[in-house]
């Protein structure tokens, strides 16, 4: 047997890993500057899709569609249940204490008496709170999960989806270029 | 106090054994220190483990794992095996089955200097592996404001067969590991004595069992939960559990040479090298997001960093071992092109090519990304056309080595062996082709493989029982081969004489699908502890008249927590065979689609797969030497 053959095996191996190593890194890339492998999001660049919701607290005038124009706004998805809102919420919390920018919030698959007991727990980062108890609405906005945060333009145009945690990090570096325009 | 920190200590204390398992036992002290040391690593991960498992039980939400994937109203028996449902949990299983598997093998063997390169190749993987778990696949992190409830409930996984699917495969995935820590002892002592291929091949058999366990149980699964009546997609995590099975099954032929005659040495060194590789890389395949799939866990591409540098290290390293040290080991015999060990060689050229072409068409997709730039995949047609061929050829030749003489054999005569069993088969399967006349070439050829194998494998059974008497346990390669060719004529049948009808069926109505009468009785809603289904009413009857009816009642069941719907299939069995009703939707106030499929022997695979597994734990428990 030449002692050659015997490097035939750890040579496809090595092959291999390169390409599972590019691979990897191009999928890193492609996560960082969100493209998704399944569709790109559609809705950046399109205007908010019409919606009415109804706010969490009885009595109160709740979230339209019209209500969020006039200046750069963000709308958070989140719920009670949802541990990585968790992770997120001091963030949340940081842009309304320094008056950075308008959050509002859409609770998602929740009672809205647990929305509001978790607002009175951990705070309430909101200039307002809607209710999608049903998650009907918020499909039209393409959610898949929670959380997610859009930037919304004075026009009430969508600039931006953010699928996850909302960071500092992410937000100096994707959303405020964008208000900066 | 959170149970989280309990398991991360656990997890701590267990890596430090394998450091100390890994670097120190070169003094010769630890030497024979070495149950010891195997049974204080099995004992930390088996703290490490049970909590975590202790964790679901109690619904302790402080750990994140729990919190993400369970949930205070699922049953107890889930919550269970929710633990290894997940990533991290189930890493935490592999790790935990290592330590069982190192610990076994220490204390079935005497201390030698092969056991210490066994026992610290074995502390080396299960090192690498609890790095990866402590810094980037954590399950016992720590939640500081805990939820009050768990996010996990999805339907999809309550279900026993999933439960059991992963610990009978992991079973399998950690016996291997001990095949490569074998190959890298025998490699860096650059000699294989027979007695330690003797001691491999137990383990080997045992492993090789569970596999084929898990896989048939994955198989079985699919084919009743997932509604579509198909059996096998050849989708990445299947082909994930395929790679390694072909490996191992020409490992476990290959090593009978090495131990019998000590040749072929080289090849079971690389057999089972590879074998532990491909579980390994179909862990970073289904893991890491490379490939997307029916059922990928979440993907995450940092994770399939660590992951493919711990497959680099593991196989990497042994690989070239293997490259530099195995032209050492010495052949004790020598063989003619007519031989049985020449049959066995090819058995594993065989097995190679056909694990060759299955990683091929599975990492496909990946290799023309980047260099074609094209989004491809690879189906059924490819694995179909090229594997099913290649694979009825070898269970051809798995008919005759059995007979073939050791070291040398006439070609002539050994062609007169089979004179009877060749007339036998001939005329068996010329009646299956003019009774089924509908089948295609491919099933024709596969039946006569398949009833050539079993009539074979039924020969030589009595001519071992007329020798030695009625031993069943030294059976164990005919029934394994029986199962083989069970399995082949099966999947002839099933896909062959296969027929499905979709169809709008109205309250009262009765139609006829091949032999059976199939009537509708409409559906009623009824209400569970966490879904809502509509449940319908079939009355079947064979036409013969023979049977009265019997009843059927397929769901649509609604999840309305998880906004989720499954559809549970209704089967009826007759013998082998399968009819199977689904319903789709409501047409009207008393029409429903629904679609039937008829499996013909679809059955026969799953009995196969049993067979041939429990030739090889046979083998295990055998009394006698063979």
């Amino acid at each position: 047997m030449n002692k050659l053959i015997n490097f035939i095996p750890v040579t496809i191996f090595t092959i291999f890993i390169v390409y599972m190593a590019i691979k990897l890194d191009e999928d890193k890339r492609n996560i960082f500057e969100n493209k998704n492998y399944f569709e790109q999001n559609k809705l950046v660049g399109q205007s908010l899709p019409k919606f009415n919701l109804p706010s969490i607290h009885k009595g109160y005038l709740g979230l339209n569609y019209n209500d969020i124009k006039g200046r750069y706004s963000l709308i958070n998805i989140f719920a009670s249940w949802c541990v990585a809102c968790k992770i997120e919420h001091p963030f949340l919390m940081s842009l309304k204490e320094n008056k950075i920018i308008t959050v509002y919030g859409i609770a998602w698959k929740d009672k809205p008496e647990n929305t509001i007991k978790w607002l009175s727990d951990n705070g309430d980062p909101y200039n307002k709170v809607a209710q999608d108890y049903e998650g009907e609405t918020v499909i039209s906005l393409g959610i898949t999960g929670a959380p997610e945060t859009f930037l919304v333009d004075e026009m009430g145009i969508i600039k931006y989806h953010h699928i996850g945690p909302l960071s500092e990090k992410i937000f100096n570096q994707k959303i405020v270029p964008l208000i900066q325009k | 106090m959170s149970l989280g920190y309990i398991g991360n200590f656990t997890l701590f204390i267990a890596a430090i054994i394998s450091i100390y398992g890994s670097f120190f036992l070169s003094n010769k002290n630890f030497s024979q220190r070495l149950n010891l040391l195997a049974l204080s690593l099995f004992i930390s991960l088996f703290l490490s483990f049970s909590t975590l498992i202790y964790a679901y039980v109690v619904s302790d939400f402080s750990v994140l794992n729990v919190a993400l994937n369970s949930h205070i109203s699922k049953p107890l028996i889930y919550k269970i095996s929710g633990a290894w449902a997940n990533h991290e949990g189930s890493m935490l299983l592999f790790v935990f089955l290592l330590s069982v598997f190192t610990f076994l093998f220490s204390y079935r063997n005497k201390n030698s200097e092969f056991k210490k390169l066994i026992i610290k190749s074995q502390n080396t993987i299960i090192l690498l592996f609890l790095v990866y778990i402590l810094f980037a696949s954590n399950p016992f992190i720590v939640l500081e404001n805990p939820p009050e409830n768990g996010q996990g409930l999805n339907p999809l996984l309550q279900d026993i067969g999933l439960a059991l699917h992963p610990p009978l495969l992991y079973i399998g995935y950690c016996g291997f590991s001990l095949a490569l820590s074998f190959a890298v002892a025998s490699l860096w002592q650059r000699e294989i004595k027979k007695s330690h291929a003797e001691t491999i091949r137990n383990w080997l058999l045992t492993s090789w069992g569970f596999l084929t366990l898990g896989i048939g149980l994955g198989s079985w699964w699919a084919y009743r939960e997932l509604g579509w009546g198909g059996f096998w997609f050849w989708d990445p995590v299947e082909n994930s559990s395929l790679l390694p099975w072909l490996t191992a099954t020409a490992l476990i032929h290959s090593i009978i040479v090495t131990q019998k005659r000590g040749t072929l040495k080289g090849w079971t060194c690389l057999l089972s090298i590879l074998t532990f590789s491909f579980c390994i890389i179909g862990f970073f395949l289904v893991r890491s997001g490379v490939l997307t799939s029916v059922h990928s866990f979440a993907s995450d591409p940092g994770r399939g960093v660590f992951l493919l540098l711990i497959i680099t290290t593991i196989t990497g390293g042994s690989l070239i071992l293997y490259s530099l040290r195995s032209i050492d080991l010495y052949r004790e015999s020598e063989f003619s092109a007519h031989s049985k060990e020449a049959y066995l060689l090819l058995n594993n050229i065989f097995m190679l090519t056909l694990c060759g072409t299955v990683f091929l068409g599975t990492i496909y997709p990946v290799i023309s990304q980047i260099v074609l730039d094209k989004n491809l995949s690879v189906g059924s047609p490819y694995f179909n056309t090229v594997f099913n061929p290649i694979a009825i050829i070898a269970l051809f030749f798995a008919a005759i080595a059995p007979s073939i003489k050791w070291e040398s054999d006439s070609f002539r005569k050994s062609i007169l062996r089979f004179k009877y069993s060749a007339v036998l088969t001939l005329i068996i399967t010329a009646i299956i082709i003019l009774v089924f006349n509908s089948l295609s070439i491919i099933e024709h050829s596969a039946i006569f493989i398949a009833i050539w194998l079993i009539i074979n494998s039924l020969h030589s059974f009595y001519l071992k029982i007329s020798k030695i008497g009625c031993d069943i346990s030294l059976l164990s390669m005919e029934i394994a081969h029986i199962g083989a060719g069970l399995i082949c004529i099966s999947i002839a049948f099933a896909v062959g004489l296969y027929e499905e009808r979709t169809t709008v069926i109205k309250k009262g109505e009765e139609i006829q699908f091949t032999d059976y009468f199939i009537k509708y009785n409409g559906e009623k809603i009824i209400k569970s502890d966490n879904y809502v289904a509509r449940k319908a009413e079939f009355f079947i009857k064979n036409s013969d008249n023979s049977s009265s009816y019997r009843a059927l009642y397929p769901e649509v069941r609604y999840f309305p927590v998880e906004k989720n719907r499954t559809t549970e299939s209704a089967l009826l069995t007759n013998y082998l065979s399968d009819i199977y009703i689904v319903i789709g939707d409501i047409v009207d106030n008393d029409s429903t689609t629904i679609r039937i499929y008829y499996r013909p022997m679809i059955n026969g695979i799953w009995l196969g797969c049993i067979l041939i597994a429990s030739g090889g734990f046979l083998f295990v428990l055998r009394r006698r030497k063979v």
